[in-house]
């Protein structure tokens, strides 16, 4: 996979994250290989009652925010949780 | 009327969400007027906070249900004192259609609407209404008010 598809396949999903470290352009897409980590990570914080709820609706929209960049091949940090760096 | 999602090889945030927003229209004021008049009364204990009946103390998200519920009802001041984040969401998803609407096909300009600042808002409301809450209930304990 070139680097905007693997960019494009670690948003979907923890198996599609799996797929993109597996068998994906890590090096090229680590930017968004990292960010989709990253919100997969605390979309987990969604299960708490109520106020993970809100977190929830939180994610869902940095999710699609974090996808359409991978999709435009842009670098573009999501709010909030952008800056933290799991992968190097 | 032309959605323009796609131009120059390049996807719009705003045109995406705002697809989202037009397919939730529907649904989210049925599901609204629904809750209001029959559903708050049927699963309404479903959502009651954990975390507020072992500490005693609210959440950030306390009060959202019922706030939800008075929106709906019509009560829009009500439902602020209960959670002004409820009403908040309402009246950004309301502007952000209107905005788009405005910009795409008033102005006719190609400048997006950048979501995020929305987030930003959405998240200091939020803690704003907790810490006045907890204010609140602190002063009552150490009988102020």
């Amino acid at each position: 996979m070139d680097a905007k598809t693997t960019g494009i396949v670690a948003y979907l999903t923890w198996i599609g994250f799996i797929i993109a470290i597996c068998a994906g352009d890590k090096d090229g897409a680590i930017f968004h290989v990292n960010q989709a980590l990253v919100i997969m990570l605390f979309s987990l914080l969604a299960v708490i009652p109520c106020v993970g709820w809100i977190w929830g609706i939180f994610m869902l929209v940095c999710w699609i925010m974090g996808l359409v960049a991978a999709i435009n091949q842009e670098e573009k940090e999501v709010p909030l949780i952008g800056k933290i760096r799991i992968l190097k | 009327m032309k959605l323009c999602i796609k131009e120059q090889e390049h996807y719009r945030t705003d045109a995406i969400f705002f697809l989202i927003g037009l397919v939730l229209f529907f649904p989210l004021f049925a599901f609204g007027l629904w809750f209001g008049h029959t559903g708050y009364n049927r699963i309404g204990q479903m959502f009651a906070c954990g975390f507020q009946r072992v500490t005693g103390f609210p959440c950030p998200g306390c009060g959202g249900t019922r706030a939800f519920y008075y929106l709906f009802r019509g009560e829009f001041f009500k439902s602020f004192l209960y959670h002004p984040a409820v009403l908040y969401g309402m009246g950004a998803y309301l502007e952000f259609m209107a905005l788009y609407l405005y910009r795409n096909y008033i102005r006719k300009t190609n400048r997006e609407i950048q979501i995020q600042y929305y987030l930003y808002g959405a998240l200091f409301v939020i803690v704003l209404q907790w810490v006045v809450k907890l204010a609140f209930i602190v002063a009552r304990l150490i009988h102020i008010l």
